[in-house]
């Protein structure tokens, strides 16, 4: 389904011409912010380029060398040297800011080990890069709307998602109808909100794609038993993870 | 919203002329030739002149033949008239549905 399809459809329901068109484009993009928001989906996913700047720990994600205006979270960081073909990984999302600053002294030099996403900037340890190293991030991001004659994943396999939204959107912003509103709700996620519906759905067919790659073993024995067997994972040789 | 809204089959090629601006320009009698004029942006706000043919003017009317445009493009067509005497200028819009399945329910 084009756009232009989806648009279609929620403007039947507001009488062809009642509904402003810059409105009805408001409603169909929060309509697929708000799908968005629920689930990193598949077609969120991105990567880019950067290189470090020799002794620079932090790196803003909305604008410098990062520049993503539509950064949603980070996926995975790897690094390699400048002339390098060969990348390195990362480590982040098992420790926090407050606890690496504690980790590393503020002198530190070196490649990166690890990292944390601190509101929109990136901090790298230890502290100090030694080289300019090239960085590759992959990331969610959130999305725009196709163009009017064209669709993407979300038009192409679940438009009734968007469709929904953007009606909810419209039933609560534009005919104040909270009851209508509630109706399209139920029909985008279910209830509870999320558990059912087009939601569920797209949720579930994200998992599927997730789950062929990024398959992870958990011990069902022994000290790390129901913890993820991953390296980084720090609490593989103490409690469980409830 | 604009002052219009109207559903065109791709192939169908029409004189638009609903736009009279002797209420909106009152101090006038005519239309100033060389800057009346009609214009045209699809739904991502990039320049679709191509949807525009020939304009006219009829004393106080701005005229303007709506043509071609792609099957599911919104276009939204705007008529600046600029007032001989007085040179204020007025605005009219019309939304321009190119369906080639048209829903005629507007």
């Amino acid at each position: 389904m084009n756009l232009w399809e989806a648009k279609d459809i929620v403007r039947s329901h507001f009488g062809g011409t009642a509904f402003p068109t810059i409105q009805l484009d408001h409603a169909l993009t929060q309509g697929r912010r708000k799908i968005e928001t629920h689930a990193n989906l598949w077609w969120m996913q991105d990567e880019v380029d950067f290189s470090l700047t020799i002794d620079q720990q932090e790196y803003p994600v909305y604008s410098g060398a990062i520049n993503l205006p539509n950064f949603k979270d980070l996926r995975a960081l790897s690094w390699r040297e400048a002339a390098g073909v060969s990348y390195e990984p990362v480590w982040f999302g098992d420790t926090t800011k407050e606890e690496l600053d504690v980790l590393y002294d503020t002198d530190d030099e070196g490649s990166p080990e690890i990292a944390v996403i601190e509101n929109s900037t990136i901090y790298l340890y230890p502290p100090n890069p030694d080289k300019a190293y090239s960085m590759r991030m992959y990331f969610y991001q959130w999305t725009d709307n196709p163009a009017q004659t064209a669709d993407d994943d979300l038009l192409k396999f679940f438009p009734m998602a968007l469709v929904y939204s953007a009606l909810a959107w419209g039933y609560e912003l534009e005919l104040k109808d909270m009851q209508g509103a509630a109706y399209w709700n139920n029909l985008l996620g279910g209830t509870p909100f999320g558990r059912g519906g087009e939601l569920a759905k797209l949720k579930k067919e994200n998992f599927k794609r997730g789950w062929r790659d990024q398959l992870t073993l958990t011990p069902r024995t022994g000290p790390g038993v129901g913890s993820l067997r991953r390296i980084s994972n720090l609490q593989i040789y103490g409690s469980r993870i409830s | 919203m604009a002052n219009q809204v109207i559903e065109k089959h791709p192939d169908a090629e029409i004189l638009f002329d609903d736009f009279d601006f002797t209420d909106e320009l009152p101090g006038d009698s005519a239309l100033d030739a060389t800057n009346s004029v009609v214009t045209a942006v699809d739904a991502a706000g990039n320049s679709a002149a191509s949807v525009v043919g020939t304009v006219s003017r009829d004393g106080m009317s701005l005229r303007a033949v709506l043509q071609a445009g792609t099957n599911g493009q919104d276009y939204l067509v705007t008529f600046k008239a600029e007032g001989d005497t007085t040179e204020q200028v007025a605005i009219k819009q019309v939304e321009m549905r190119v369906r080639s399945k048209l829903t005629g329910s507007l």
